[in-house]
């Protein structure tokens, strides 16, 4: 056996040098751990600081600057950082375990629930009380969204609504009055569909209604229009094979055939470029759209010219129905600055902060010669002033019109309730939908199985300490 | 016998310290600890506490309660587990023997070229430094079904294609046409096994009357047999942990514009992603890490075993 002799002594297991080596080492990967120099190495990403951390919301235009903007003028003592970006799972679950929580959290309302079944995310009711927050200025469907259990765990912040938008081009090309596309008239509708839809040798050219499924806000938009709900009001009991859901989901079914099938219609809509100026309905691609309003204010900026229209949905009795969504602030459980956060919140939704942030908005558009279509807040008092007062004709009369039919529709919207297990039931309700698109599967008995599979869910949920 | 095997174990335990006097032994177990330590660190701990949490209902948010064997009894009977398990060996048991034969095709091809080998090499490999998420996007567009440039490669055979991305029966293969595309390491690590192959061999079949595809068949392949018997293992434990591409097309903010799709694509870890981060049951998705883990390991196992028979390593005698 080869012995080093310059380093080895009897009785030693590991010679000195070697020895000294591997304890500088040791401690070399050690030191950053204590005091000071683990703070300067490895600065923390939760709260704990001396400031307010805000997570799952970005800077990416004016309402949202402008905004913050409003709560550094308002609270200059109050040092914050906001961790821009979407809300990420992942990382809040992370921060969570590792007891670092951010201080509040920008989410969709939709993923509210489960957080607060949860514990993740606390009641505002101390943050209400202390902080004077009038509930009142809120849309009660954002509201009702953001609360669990008769707790408000959210203050909503946009507010969205499910419309049809047309192209008035498209209907006249095929000879149909607007009143074609009511959908408290299934029948006419589908006739409306077909005579819309235009396909060139198995291949699709433009689609009549392209009904949105299977995205989340579809089979519950649709559901109402019969009259049915996938959720029972307290969020706890899965409806998916109500009468009136598979209805919904059978009409469905029959809009995605009646455009060449779910493979053709997909792979169709796949191709769009929503949001661009050679959008769907740039390209004739489209009669109508199912989408949430802002999609007509994103086409009066990319195409100012386009002759778009809204028609709201209708239930069987002829009553306007609009689902909304949205986002809110809640503050997680384990917050180090709950009542800055709840500063912070309040001044992000409260009326005066988005008139400010729209009009900003709107001088900026007329200086660059463009005009201001609105800003969809949750807060009832801003949005008066907003629609009433800043946004002005556009120039464009079908924007102005389609405009006015969103605002009309806002009256009548509902809300998904918050569930300790929202994501589960879309997963089984949409998972439902794509079989039965495909006819892979019956629409009842893929209703039927997702229905099981959703009240499983939310049993294990509810059931949880 | 138990008087000879302890024995043994004091003669390896007195050779092990012994070693430890070998300056060599030292110096060498110096270089391997900062992977030793990121191992146990990284790897080891996390793996521990995986399999702790696989015996508790754990939402990421609330202290794990224990569980026994609950959540290894439920994914049992998940049909999803199932599903996911089904979709990702179909997809390895088409990518895999698919790598490696297009693979071993494209490096002897590589292996003719002469002087501009060095060009193409550089070419088949850089869509494997091409980030996941983009060849994800990107294959959303090439296999569209309606203006896809695949569909429209078929159609000038008269071929009308499939709609790849919508059509469930043909989701799979779309993604495994998707995976070829980053077949580039494979080809590298082919074509250097493909160098190493002595000629003089092929110069004593060539005189023995061997045609170029015995030669292949009798030489090029046995000689590059370890480099192949590599390629597969690892390929077969990526293809099982497919996550990224698949998750960009169908499950991230792009295949939800998309309007999602159905579970023909829904793959193991990303089933197992779904249950820990979006249904925040992080116990259950432990367990089925661990069952992944298993799966894989067996299938390794099985392939050294039933390889050895087959591969050629230099070091052999004879």
């Amino acid at each position: 056996v080869y012995v080093d002799e310059d380093v080895y002594r009897e009785g030693d297991s590991m010679p000195r040098r070697f020895r000294a080596l591997v304890i500088g080492c040791v401690a070399l990967l050690l030191l950053p751990s204590c005091g000071g120099l683990a703070d300067r190495w490895f600065p923390s990403s939760g709260s704990g600081g001396d400031g307010l951390l805000v997570s799952g919301f970005a800077l990416p235009d004016v309402i949202a600057t402008e905004r913050v903007a409003v709560f550094e003028k308002t609270y200059p003592q109050i040092p914050f950082e906001i961790n821009e970006g979407s809300f990420d799972a992942q990382q809040f679950l992370s921060s969570v375990s590792s007891g670092n929580p951010p201080d509040l959290l920008y989410i969709e309302r939709n993923q509210l629930g489960a957080y607060a079944a949860r514990g993740a995310v606390m009641p505002l009711t101390d943050c209400i009380r202390d902080n004077d927050i009038d509930l009142s200025q809120y849309r009660p469907p954002a509201l009702a969204e953001a609360s669990y259990n008769g707790q408000v765990y959210g203050l909503p912040d946009f507010y969205n609504i499910t419309v049809m938008m047309l192209s008035h081009e498209a209907l006249q090309q095929s000879g149909l009055p607007v009143a074609a596309l009511d959908t408290s008239d299934p029948r006419r509708l589908m006739q409306a569909h077909r005579e819309l839809t235009e396909i060139d040798g198995g291949r699709l050219d433009r689609i009549g209604i392209e009904s949105w499924v299977p995205q989340p806000q579809s089979l519950p938009m649709w559901s109402a229009v019969w009259g049915g709900q996938i959720l029972s009001d307290d969020g706890k009991t899965a409806l998916l094979d109500s009468p009136e859901v598979i209805r919904a989901a059978k009409y469905l079914v029959k809009l995605s055939d009646a455009a060449g099938g779910w493979g053709t219609y997909k792979s169709f809509v796949e191709t769009w470029h929503e949001f661009q100026s050679d959008n769907e309905f740039a390209k004739d691609q489209a009669g109508a759209v199912v989408r949430e309003q802002w999609a007509v204010t994103s086409l009066a900026e990319t195409n100012p010219d386009a002759k778009i229209g809204v028609v709201p949905f209708r239930n069987q009795q002829g009553q306007q129905v609009a689902l909304a969504s949205g986002s809110a602030w809640a503050i997680p459980t384990g917050s180090a600055h709950p009542d800055e956060a709840c500063k912070f919140a309040k001044t992000m939704t409260a009326a005066q902060t988005w008139i400010h942030a729209a009009s900003v908005r709107a001088e900026k558009r007329a200086a660059e010669g463009q005009a201001y279509t609105g800003t969809f807040s949750g807060n009832v008092e801003a949005d008066k002033v907003i629609f009433g007062e800043l946004v002005k004709p556009s120039g464009n009369h079908y924007f102005d019109q389609a405009l006015q039919a969103v605002l009309e529709a806002q009256e009548h919207a509902f809300s998904l309730p918050a569930s300790p297990a929202g994501a589960e039931v879309q997963h089984a309700w949409q998972q439902a939908m794509f079989r039965a698109l495909a006819h892979q599967q019956p629409v009842e008995d893929a209703l039927r199985q997702a229905q099981n599979q959703a009240q499983e869910a939310l049993d294990r949920a509810t059931k949880r300490p | 016998v138990s008087t000879t095997i302890a024995a043994a174990r004091t003669t390896r335990s007195k050779a092990w310290r012994a070693s430890w006097r070998r300056r060599e032994t030292r110096w060498a177990y110096f270089f391997i600890a900062p992977w030793l330590i990121g191992f146990l660190i990284f790897y080891g701990g996390p793996m521990i506490a995986s399999l702790v949490l696989s015996l508790t209902h754990y939402d990421g948010i609330n202290s794990p309660t224990f569980a026994g064997l609950d959540n290894y009894h439920e994914l049992m009977s998940d049909p999803l587990v199932a599903k996911s398990l089904g979709n990702t060996v179909f997809y390895t048991l088409l990518n895999v023997p698919l790598t490696v034969v297009i693979g071993l095709a494209l490096a002897v091809m590589l292996s003719k070229v002469g002087r501009l080998a060095g060009f193409f090499r550089t070419v088949f490999y850089l869509p494997a430094m091409t980030p996941a998420v983009a060849i994800g996007v990107l294959f959303l567009f090439l296999l569209n079904g309606q203006v896809g440039l695949v569909n429209e490669v078929l159609s000038w055979f008269g071929i009308n294609g499939p709609n790849w991305t919508a059509d469930p029966g043909w989701i799979k293969p779309g993604i495994v046409i998707m995976s070829l595309w980053t077949l580039g390491a494979t080809v590298i690590i082919y074509l250097a096994a493909l160098q190493n192959v002595p000629r003089e061999l092929h110069e004593a079949a060539r005189l023995d009357g061997a045609g170029p595809w015995t030669a292949f068949r009798k030489i090029t392949l046995p000689m590059m047999s370890s480099a192949i018997f590599f390629t597969v293992i690892v390929n077969t434990i990526a293809a099982l942990q497919m996550f990224t591409e698949v998750y960009t097309m169908y499950f991230g903010s792009q295949g939800k514009s998309a309007g999602g799709t159905s579970d023909a694509a829904l793959f193991y870890v990303i089933y197992l992603f779904q249950e820990a981060f979006q249904y925040l049951r992080m116990g259950y998705a432990s367990a089925l890490a661990w069952l992944l883990f298993v799966i894989v390991l067996v299938i390794t196992i099985i392939q050294v075993k039933v390889g050895n028979r087959f591969v050629y390593y230099e070091t052999e005698e004879g």
